[in-house]
């Protein structure tokens, strides 16, 4: 049987039950953040990368992790943020205009073996990456991961009310460049 | 958060101490622990439903999520072994510098040393150190002044300054003869 955050949490505190607790606490995530970071990097190496740093980031703070949200939604405002940062550092590096990141973007989902849709699929996820960033994140957490409002609230920092208005817009842009392309 | 109690009418027939026993209460939550556990079996539920979902046409490499608790597990051991290392190899570089940090702080110490405090004596002061030292902490002051001050005329005071300067006055101040004479 699963053991529960807060169980975890507690044998994380044991030195001696650390690793045991933090190994859990990936085998118990790690789908869930995974899905999350692929969708914002795109590729798997790019994914691979973020999600290693995501749970070293949360080893070194768990210990500050105070409780006053869920474990999970601490995680996934983590890896959100770790994604962007790459996401980020990679526009710095390779691309200069957001046109050329979402090309960028583009070409490497084009690339990308672990990648295999089909013509619907392929024109859903080209519709996705032409979104803005953040939208684009909403849009996933919401359509894919159908996660609550209040939940995306806290991991996304912004109002349940703001959230519904962006997903609402990347709809509606995900719809017309369905119908128009 | 108490638990709510059915008044039944068999509570009534029971002996006094049971029923008084029975209204007490032994166990208690907090009052929002209800409310905390639905929202996380929700979570969970949520969960559980996303593992089972598939991310088509997203795929992943097979067995990637088997090996990668051990790969970060694996990271985090080799990220403590290499910082381990380094404070190892810094460690003599630490103790260097904050030797070398003491040395610097008290170089001052040694480079402007305190200056020798000359200790004046009567009897290694000179006569113009010693008027100089007088006029600086008493204002020279005309006989004018003095006489202003005193209500007393010019020739009064040069009299009773005189007047303390007798033989015998000058002989209990222990000065010798000879210095007498020669005032």
């Amino acid at each position: 049987m699963m053991l529960t955050d807060e169980e975890l949490l507690t044998r994380f505190a044991n030195p001696r039950e650390r690793e045991f607790a933090f190994t859990q606490l990936v085998k118990k995530y790690q789908q869930k953040l995974y899905w999350h970071i692929r969708r914002i990097v795109i590729s798997h190496e790019d994914a691979d990368d973020v999600i290693q740093n995501t749970f070293i980031k949360i080893w070194k703070n768990l210990h500050n992790f105070k409780g006053e949200s869920q474990l999970y939604t601490w995680f996934y405002r983590i890896a959100t943020n770790e994604s962007i940062t790459f996401i980020n550092n990679r526009k710095k590096r390779v691309v200069v205009s957001m046109d050329d990141t979402d090309e960028h973007l583009i070409n490497t989902l084009k690339a990308d073996k672990n990648f295999n849709a089909s013509a619907a699929e392929w024109k859903l996820q080209q519709a996705i990456l032409m979104l803005p960033e953040k939208q684009r994140i909403v849009f996933n957490l919401r359509y894919f991961d159908e996660m609550p409002y209040e939940e995306m609230s806290k991991i996304l920092d912004t109002t349940e009310g703001a959230l519904k208005a962006s997903y609402h817009h990347a709809v509606k842009k995900v719809e017309d460049y369905l119908i128009n392309h | 958060m108490k638990q709510e109690k059915n008044n039944n009418t068999e509570d009534t027939k029971l002996p006094d101490m049971l029923r008084a026993l029975k209204d007490k209460e032994t166990f208690s939550v907090d009052s929002s622990y209800f409310h905390e556990q639905e929202e996380r079996i929700r979570t969970e539920i949520w969960l559980m439903n996303q593992q089972d979902r598939t991310n088509l046409p997203f795929q992943v490499p097979a067995g990637y999520f088997d090996g990668l608790p051990n790969k970060i597990l694996n990271n985090i051991r080799s990220e403590h072994s290499i910082n381990g290392t380094i404070t190892k190899l810094l460690m003599p570089v630490y103790a260097a510098a904050a030797i070398l940090a003491l040395l610097l702080a008290s170089f001052p110490f040694f480079s402007e040393p305190n200056l020798p405090v000359t200790i004046l004596t009567y009897e290694t002061i000179s006569d113009d150190e010693l008027d100089d030292y007088v006029h600086h902490i008493i204002p020279e002051l005309s006989t004018e002044s003095i006489s202003q001050y005193t209500n007393v005329s010019d020739n009064h005071l040069s009299s009773s300054l005189q007047l303390e300067l007798d033989e015998e006055t000058l002989l209990q101040m222990d000065i010798d003869a000879d210095e007498i004479s020669s005032l």
